[in-house]
């Protein structure tokens, strides 16, 4: 692959020069199948990359890529190709469970592992249910809740009707919230952070 | 998929995330632009701009984006 700088990649890619074109298209194959490793073959990798070259066409005039052109179209393949990845592992899993309130899900009772739980602790942890429920939207409680359990965002953000940048905003509007919740209701970080600390 | 609320260790993980929110995040779209600057300054293990940082605290918070980038590292390294 012939070397080029950002702003060559930018007018040739832009022009759609077929040299170009198949260079990166080149690049990003041997860039995914590298970095997925023993995750996906060549065929997928090609595939991935295909899907990412349509990407970064159409995406080329709004993009910043401050440090590298090349870096960015690598970090485009590698999202396209985990998003894939990741779709395909849950498509068949029902999420219908997590929208429903927590306090009308089954809670774990306090067996006798959870005896010598501190007081203080159990009042922490009993807030944090609270301020689920009353405090988040449902769309807030769906996400963190599905987070917690390790739903890929594309899958969820899929589930939700939005793009993975506004899921990850839900996401954080809601635990802005929690937190602002637990210091409301007086537990201050570094009692938190010692709590969590004894647990672990 | 489980039908139960969020455990115990759940809501322990919960609490260290919070631990680690703060307002002004970036998120999964943002440290795209910058991948470039920052794989150079993870290379060189310079001190990290206030930007770069930024990108460093999500990868905290979001372990898909940092999946994405330890793949993308790799890449970049053997390229």
């Amino acid at each position: 692959m012939s070397e080029r700088t950002d702003k060559q990649w930018r007018a040739e890619l832009t022009a759609r020069d077929a040299v170009a074109i198949s260079d990166l298209r080149r690049f990003l194959v041997r860039g995914i199948a590298r970095g997925l490793g023993d995750r996906a073959g060549r065929d997928l990798a090609e595939d991935f990359a295909q899907e990412a070259m349509l990407k970064i066409l159409d995406n080329l005039d709004s993009l910043r890529a401050d440090g590298g052109l090349l870096a960015w179209c690598l970090a485009i393949g590698m999202r396209t190709a985990f998003s894939e990845l990741r779709r395909s592992r849950w498509k068949d899993v029902s999420l219908d469970a997590l929208a429903a309130p927590v306090r009308e899900q089954i809670t774990p009772t306090a067996g006798p592992e959870r005896a010598g739980v501190d007081e203080t602790k159990q009042r922490l942890m009993s807030t944090l249910r609270s301020l689920i429920d009353e405090e988040l939207t449902p769309r807030q409680r769906e996400a963190i809740l599905a987070e917690l359990q390790g739903i890929p965002q594309v899958v969820l953000a899929e589930r939700l009707g939005v793009n993975r940048n506004a899921l990850y905003k839900l996401s954080h509007d809601g635990r802005m919230k929690l937190k602002s919740g637990l210091q409301r209701a007086g537990f201050k970080e570094n009692e938190v952070r010692s709590l969590l600390d004894d647990a672990s | 998929m489980s039908t139960t609320g969020p455990t115990d260790d759940q809501l322990d993980l919960l609490l260290g995330v919070l631990q680690l929110t703060r307002s002004d995040e970036m998120t999964c779209e943002q440290w795209l632009d910058q991948v470039g600057s920052y794989l150079r300054a993870v290379r060189e293990t310079g001190p990290l701009s206030e930007e770069l940082k930024r990108i460093e605290h999500h990868f905290k918070l979001c372990p898909e984006c940092r999946e994405e980038f330890e793949a993308i590292q790799t890449a970049w390294e053997e390229k």
